[in-house]
């Protein structure tokens, strides 16, 4: 019931209440989050900037559940991606060793190869992610929406009782 | 900024810290268990444990560590262990304890409960691939052990058919002999060739000789002539040395065959012998050499023993981390597991490391006089001596009323690329509830309510090992599952009523490659010398008997592979000797003849100097 409420509150957003910033915000950093391993001291610092800044919460856990599913698939290439960064780039190995000694550091696990592989891909893809999902947010709001509630299986599905029981949830959140 | 913030961070950091400060003991206590479990393959319990954050640290009231070899006792038990960590450090992410104090150490303790984590085990064997100490060694002990003697010697008499025996042996002579006979037949087809050679060479060589015999020295009278003679010897000189040349190859690849020959023909005794220990072996003739009687005597028990404590530098091997000094290779770990890369370390301080444990003796409450108290220090117990530079030590004694002592020395050194470790251990007085004598089949006997002195001491330098054993057993009482079924089980019995005390010394080593086990007791001379002379006689008649039924199987292909060989061998040897006179000869009949006209051509040049000198003086 707590992940449909999620989608349910995620799909109300998408139509109208926060603004795409918001939505493609909570995304972006829901895709950090989902992509790096947890318990980790970045992990709880993004939960916290997660937290203090205005930025959808549904999108978030939404979009951590599904960057959590990417990490697992993509987790041989971050187990690549952290040793290249951590061993055998030189120039960077200065760095690393300073931290490794550095207080506080060694709690980001940041000598561990996914940890490290898997943070840096989600730092890369931070900035696509965000506006992707701010275009995505914009053309659903004007298109798509309008779009899809013409399609015939749309129509035929929202009659059903699944759907209208999702529909019910639906305006549950609406009506608040 | 979120206006209700303060919901989503405020109340959800109280009911966090409320959380972890209802539960922290109990995760500690989980997650020390777990991974002691993992560590050590049995049960980990700990009892009474607290978290303190001022300072920061641990006590617990009891820590019990099963022992993974025998699930109902502990290997040791504590009583209150507290300690505290540096705080700095921990911001690190290290744990580094100045001084653990154990009190009330206990070993050996009995469990009210099974101590068995039965996946742990199950997953230990799989992963053990034969590569530790244990199962190397296990499979040297496999390969000693002393096959229970046939002793009944009556019975091998009437009842054991020697020429059946014989047939089932697979008799590797043969299979000897027959390439031996295939190596003659090769080496006399060669002959033949050489052969063929060698008498083109000798007819050569007569002709030459035909040729050089024709100068007539005294005829010739002109300095031309002379000349043109000398000429001739030269070159037949020189076709006199083509053909040694050519003798003294086919001589030294001939000599070659003759050699290999004669060392696979000596190599027939000694296969001769393999075969006959295979069929003694068959025949379970009993070996009276001393190591054969302690294998049977004790040899059992004191491999299980030496096993046990094999287990115990595994696991150090294993678990203590040895030093590295080059660029982490790339592993593939499990799946979200990652790979940690370990940095250079400025500030010395490994990711765990207890430079102290004082361990108290503690007294023995109860009264009971069961068990040792351990006392002593362990120092630098650390994941990386790489880092400490230090060792791991131990140093731990203990006494106890009933007049049991006990220490346990050790070193665990990896501060070197190449690891070291040493253990010797001590335990004196201990009352043996049973110590078994025998093989299953073979004297089963029992030494019960014995005294038992025991030391070890065990060397790990890199992949070689050497570990010394050595048990003293006294006052023990002799109890037997049966009567004496023949005279060995009688000879021994006799000598082990006759004795109150006994020591056994087993030695497992190895130097990289393959184990050996030596075992030795004091008893073994004395038993052997007592085997020897009441069944030494009717032993060496029933030995006597197979080796003449070994003989007879092998005799006839022995001597006419022998005759052949004997025979190409003989002719070789005297074909060339006369083929080495021939060359001697016309060599010398050569040199003979170029020495006669140079002479001759000097006494020539000589008569013609003189006739000119004569010549201008009469002018």
């Amino acid at each position: 019931m707590f992940w449909l409420a999620i989608v349910r509150d995620f799909f109300k957003i998408m139509r109208e209440g926060q603004t795409p910033s918001q939505i493609a915000g909570g995304f972006a950093i829901g895709s950090v989050l989902g992509l790096s391993p947890m318990l980790t001291l970045q992990g709880a610092v993004i939960w916290l900037i997660l937290l203090v800044i205005d930025v959808n919460l549904s999108a978030a856990l939404l979009s951590l559940t599904l960057f959590s599913l990417v990490a697992f698939l993509l987790d041989p290439l971050f187990h690549w991606l952290g040793y290249q960064i951590l061993v055998n780039a030189e120039p960077l190995n200065g760095i690393w060793q300073w931290m490794y000694n550095a207080p506080v550091a060694p709690l980001t696990r940041f000598n561990n190869t996914v940890v490290m592989g898997s943070f840096a891909a989600a730092l890369v893809f931070f900035i696509p992610v965000y506006a992707g999902m701010k275009r995505f947010v914009v053309a659903y709001r004007t298109h798509i929406h309008a779009r899809v509630e013409r399609w015939k299986i749309y129509q035929v599905i929202s009659r059903s009782a699944l759907v209208r029981w999702y529909q019910r949830i639906r305006d549950l959140g609406s009506s608040r | 900024m979120r206006k209700k913030f303060v919901y989503y961070i405020l109340i959800p950091a109280l009911v966090a810290c409320l959380t972890v400060y209802l539960f922290i003991d109990s995760w500690v206590t989980l997650g020390l268990e777990y991974a002691g479990e993992k560590a050590v393959g049995a049960k980990v319990e700990i009892d009474g444990l607290h978290v303190s954050l001022f300072p920061l640290g641990l006590r617990w009231a009891r820590l019990q560590v099963a022992n993974p070899n025998d699930p109902w006792r502990n290997i040791a038990e504590t009583g209150e262990v507290r300690f505290a960590m540096d705080a700095g450090q921990l911001l690190r992410g290290k744990y580094i304890i100045e001084t653990m104090e154990v009190n009330e150490l206990i070993l050996g303790t009995k469990r009210s409960t099974d101590g068995s984590i039965p996946k742990v085990r199950e997953a230990a064997a799989a992963a053990d691939t034969g590569t530790t100490f244990t199962a190397k060694a296990q499979d040297a002990l496999d390969k000693t052990v002393e096959k229970t003697p046939m002793t009944n010697l009556s019975l091998f008499a009437s009842g054991i058919n020697a020429d059946s025996l014989v047939k089932a042996l697979d008799i590797r002579t043969l299979g000897h002999l027959d390439s031996l006979r295939q190596q003659a037949v090769a080496a006399s087809r060669q002959w033949d060739a050489a052969r063929t050679d060698l008498e083109a060479s000798k007819k050569r060589l007569a002709e030459i000789e035909t040729g050089i015999k024709s100068i007539n020295t005294a005829q010739l009278n002109s300095l031309p002539a002379i000349t043109s003679a000398i000429s001739t010897v030269d070159n037949a000189l020189k076709g006199v040395k083509e053909v040694s040349a050519t003798f003294e190859s086919r001589k030294s690849s001939l000599q070659a065959d003759v050699a290999a020959l004669t060392a696979s023909a000596g190599a027939t005794e000694r296969i001769v012998a393999e075969d006959f220990n295979r069929l003694k072996a068959m025949a379970r003739i009993p070996n009276l050499n001393t190591s054969g009687i302690a294998r049977l005597l004790v040899g059992d028990e004191m491999y299980a023993r030496a096993l046990s404590y094999l287990h115990w530098i595994d696991f150090a091997r294993e678990h203590v981390r040895n030093y590295q000094a080059s660029k982490p290779a790339y592993e593939k770990p499990a799946r979200m597991r990652g790979q940690d890369i370990h940095f250079p370390v400025e500030r010395a301080f490994p990711k765990f490391w207890v430079r102290k444990v004082l361990v108290s003796g503690g007294t023995d409450s109860a009264g009971t006089g069961e068990f040792i108290h351990a006392r002593g220090e362990v120092k630098n117990i650390t994941n990386d001596q790489g880092i400490t530079r230090v060792p791991l030590t131990i140093a731990l004694k203990g006494t106890e009323g009933g007049g049991r002592a006990f220490s346990l020395d050790g070193t665990i050194d990896r501060t070197k690329e190449v690891p070291y470790d040493e253990y010797s251990a001590k335990l004196d007085g201990v009352p043996l509830a049973a110590f078994a004598v025998g093989k299953g089949d073979f004297l089963s006997a029992k030494l019960t309510d014995a005294r038992m002195n025991s030391s070890v001491l065990v060397k790990v330098p890199g992949s070689s090992f050497d570990a010394r054993t050595g048990l003293i057993l006294s006052r023990f009482r002799l109890v037997f599952a049966a009567e004496p079924k023949n005279t060995l089980e009688r000879i021994i019995r006799d000598v082990l009523q006759s004795i109150d005390a006994f020591e056994v010394n087993l030695r497992l080593w190895t130097t990289g490659g393959k184990f050996d086990v030596a075992i030795a007791t004091d008893l073994d001379d004395k038993i052997a010398a007592r085997v020897q002379a009441v069944l030494g006689a009717e032993l060496t008649k029933l030995q006597n008997a197979l080796r003449s039924k070994l003989d007879a199987t092998i005799a006839a292909k022995r001597a006419e592979v022998e005759k052949l060989v004997a025979g190409w061998k003989g002719e070789v040897e005297k074909q060339l000797g006369a083929y080495q006179s021939v060359i001697a000869e016309k060599t010398a009949l050569v040199d003979g003849k170029k020495k006669e006209l140079t002479d001759r051509l000097e006494k020539e040049k000589k008569g013609k100097v003189n006739e000119m000198l004569k010549g201008i003086l009469k002018k």
